[in-house]
């Protein structure tokens, strides 16, 4: 019996070939490219750069017309230019629970209440969002949050929390971010799938398991930058501080409008697009944190310290090695850590409002108020204070208030003895800015 | 003078005296059939075969082992042809209506094969709750396993020891499908086939089932593992490319576990055989190649999806983990039986 022709088999393997082929053309790989140095140059004068309002470096109305610092610098300065900042440079979000509650007050639903204003224009305070809150632009964290310990203050933001919420959020460090933007999506999402496959199956939306998920953004890139993974680039990330924080106003992010002055409407952008690509390149220069043991006698804690940090469970949300970059100590998912840590409040494009009684089970929905990207512990020792707010002033106190699914974690360090406990600090304070 | 004795279909043989203490093949339905020794098995006993009243009575007397109920477990009994010559008694009667339970023949149509899982069900159903009971356990209590390091080996003695309960197990459930296969290749009739109760058997059969993997399927099953992890996402088109990974994974173990027990030898593992196999299966290779994989494709994400639901409905997700283990089992044993029947016909 004549067979079929061979062409036949030639077409099946082609068929069958061909999916594999397109994927093979289409495969992402880390995009690390370094900065150009005139670029760099250009960037850093950008980023220590007083801005003022009607500066002639910007094409717009300059600085503000709110604004939370006159330049990058005045925030990330801890360890040099480009790191942390302290609690006095804490930037208070706002999240009204609907969009009747901010109509109301003709608000945007979510925003920042930010802490200078220029000249001609009244400063934003907390009484613009409510009636009930205080007229403070910078309000102290212990009036935001209940600190552990501490007694619930006559001003206190938890009573008008039905209506409005608002958290703060603490400057982080901008070291290494080149690193983390040259992190391709599928190794984000792969940190995902290995959570999920690591603890048997276990759902995204687990409140104890630590099973974090990547956040995907409405153009389907997933997020890198910020406490809620909200910029899916280094690039977005700059624009959106510039515009949010001072002001600047720029084609990737428009500047946030003045509470007191709704409709006040800019008469351009105060940055063009190569302005902010020079402050993303100087950013993309800043060398990644180092693993510095500043006394041999300390080494031997902090070996052993990294071994009781993987064993204790710290490592399955502060991944030491993501993809190609090793040393980060986070897997970029966000994690829900619990209802003493949530906080809304978006800081640059206005997701839809995440329901607080559901927790969120699809991978587009918006972060929840309890969900927080992992921050990377590289340069933790040089970036007090800790957590997304900076109400943790030491390592040993931000372990403990760990909550979600940084239960289990918190728990293990609990129950070291206090010698181990000892020799996992030692280990985190190896993580120093450059 | 000719030996009288009767096949299992119930045929009525003779054969010649020098022909004592051999096999033969019965003209009805092609079984091997033992022709019965001329030599008595006791001392002082008459060295006749039973005649068939005697035959029959046995018959009554030893349901356990003629009769099709499920018991009867063939790959440990003996040749019943082989026992028949015992002693007469001199009240021996023939019975007014006898009732005989035929031994099941080698299946002729592949619609018969379904009869084979149906035969072990409760032997399937048994393994698939234990299972389900042991891979639920597993996933849910997997957040209390204590870290691994050397001072807390200790620790680790009852997540291990579990752990082992469930291979044994699983390789257990690996055996009894595999029984469906050797059998088959044997000519041997739909029954329920179990191994042998000794760790032993079940651990070879694993092995080979595992030796089988390394022989190639761990390829593609680690590229899918990998493209599901690295992949981001996943698209139709990644989706295309997983399935006929692990279409190519499923087939080839299945035709290699065949390869493997056709002379049960290890070293036919190989694509070699898989191709003259292939060859020797003709149009029938559709089944190992792509019917086989399909279904083990569709239970292997079903079976995924109910572990992840027993994290939150868990009764649920255990009844459809039990479910989709149950139907494994089931489809894995037709399919081999299928299979072995095939090759036993095929004589590759």
């Amino acid at each position: 019996m004549k067979g079929p022709h061979w062409s036949w088999y030639l077409l099946i393997a082609l068929v069958a070939l061909a999916p594999a082929g397109i994927r093979l053309m289409t495969w992402p790989g880390f995009k690390r490219q370094a900065p150009e140095p005139q670029m760099v140059q250009a960037g850093q004068t950008l980023f220590v750069h007083e801005w003022k309002a009607n500066d002639p470096l910007a094409s717009g109305d300059g600085l503000g017309p709110v604004y939370n610092a006159a330049s990058c610098v005045a925030c990330h300065n801890q360890g040099g230019p480009g790191g942390g900042g302290d609690l006095t440079h804490n930037v208070t979000t706002f999240v009204y629970q609907s969009d009747a509650e901010a109509a109301i007050r003709r608000n945007p639903r979510e925003g920042v209440v930010h802490a200078f204003a220029v000249n001609n224009f009244p400063r934003e305070t907390l009484n613009h969002l409510h009636s009930d809150l205080p007229a403070v632009s910078q309000p102290r964290l212990d009036t935001v949050i209940t600190l552990p310990g501490r007694t619930v203050s006559s001003n206190h933001c938890a009573v008008v929390r039905p209506v409005v919420q608002i958290s703060q959020r603490n400057t982080p460090a901008l070291f290494g971010a080149n690193l983390i933007d040259s992190i391709p999506d599928r190794v984000i999402i792969a940190n995902e799938k290995a959570q999920r496959l690591r603890w048997g199956f276990a759902p995204k939306k687990s409140e104890d398991l630590p099973v974090g998920r990547a956040l995907r953004l409405a153009d389907g890139r997933v997020g890198h930058f910020g406490w809620k993974a909200q910029s899916a680039s280094l690039a977005d990330f700059v624009q959106a501080a510039c515009a949010n924080e001072l002001g600047l106003g720029n084609p990737g992010q428009t500047q946030p409008r003045p509470l007191s002055k709704p409709y006040y409407q800019p008469v351009s952008y105060d940055l063009t697009l190569e302005q902010c690509d020079q402050i993303t390149a100087f950013v993309a220069s800043l060398p990644r944190p180092v693993e510095k043991l500043e006394k041999s006698s300390l080494c031997s804690d902090a070996l052993a310290g990294r071994e009781l940090f993987k064993s204790i469970g710290c490592a399955d949300c502060h991944t030491p090695n993501v993809g190609n970059v090793e040393g980060l100590y986070s897997d970029l998912l966000l994690h829900d850590m619990g209802q003493p840590l949530e906080g809304g409040g978006s800081y640059n494009d206005i997701p839809p409002l995440p329901n607080p009684n559901k927790p969120p089970s699809d991978p587009n929905d918006p972060p929840s108020p309890g969900e927080w990207r992992t921050p990377p512990l590289w340069g933790v020792a040089d970036s007090a204070p800790y957590l997304h707010d900076g109400r943790a002033p030491t390592l040993e106190k931000a372990i403990e208030l760990h909550g979600g699914q940084g239960t289990r974690a918190a728990r293990n360090f609990a129950s070291l003895s206090k010698t181990e406990q000892g020799q996992v600090i030692v280990f985190l304070q190896t993580f120093r800015a450059p | 003078m000719s030996i009288k004795f009767i096949c299992s279909c119930g045929k009525h043989l003779r054969a010649r005296d020098e022909m004592a203490a051999r096999r033969s093949m019965c003209p009805r339905c092609g079984a091997p059939v033992g022709i019965p020794s001329l030599r008595p098995t006791h001392p002082g006993t008459p060295a006749a075969p039973l005649t068939p009243q005697e035959r029959i009575r046995l018959n009554r007397n030893k349901p356990s082992v003629e009769t099709a109920s499920g018991a009867a477990l063939a790959l440990r009994e003996k040749s019943t042809l082989g026992t028949l010559t015992g002693p007469r008694s001199p009240d021996d009667e023939p019975s007014p209506t006898p009732k005989v339970r035929r031994r099941r023949q080698l299946e002729q149509h592949w619609y018969q094969c379904l009869a084979y899982p149906l035969l072990s069900r409760n032997v399937l159903v048994c393994f698939a709750l234990i299972l389900s009971v042991g891979m639920g356990g597993i996933v849910l209590t997997i957040q209390n396993f204590p870290s691994f390091s050397p001072t807390t080996l200790s620790n680790w003695f009852p997540w291990v020891s579990s752990l082992v309960f469930v291979v044994m197990i699983a390789a257990y459930a690996y055996s009894t499908v595999e029984c469906a296969l050797t059998s088959a290749l044997e000519g041997k009739g739909a029954a329920s086939y179990l191994p042998s109760w000794s760790a032993a058997d079940p651990l070879k059969s694993g092995m080979r089932w595992l030796f089988c993997f390394f022989a190639g399927p761990i390829v593609p099953v680690g590229l899918v593992v990998y493209f599901w992890l690295y992949g981001g996402d996943l698209t139709a088109i990644d989706w295309a490319i997983m399935t006929e990974l692990g279409i190519v994974a499923a087939g080839y173990w299945f035709l290699v576990v065949i390869c493997a027990n056709l002379r049960n030898r290890l070293r036919d593992a190989n694509p070699r055989c898989v191709v003259q196999l292939v060859q020797h299966l003709k149009y029938r290779a559709i089944v190992p190649i792509l019917i086989a994989p399909t279904l083990a494709l569709a239970h292997v994400l079903f079976g995924l999806f109910t572990l992840s639901l027993l994290h939150e409905h868990m009764f649920a997700g255990w009844l459809l983990l039990t479910g989709c283990l149950c139907s494994a089992l089931f489809w894995s044993a037709f399919l081999f039986r299928l299979l072995g029947v095939w090759c036993y016909y095929t004589k590759p």
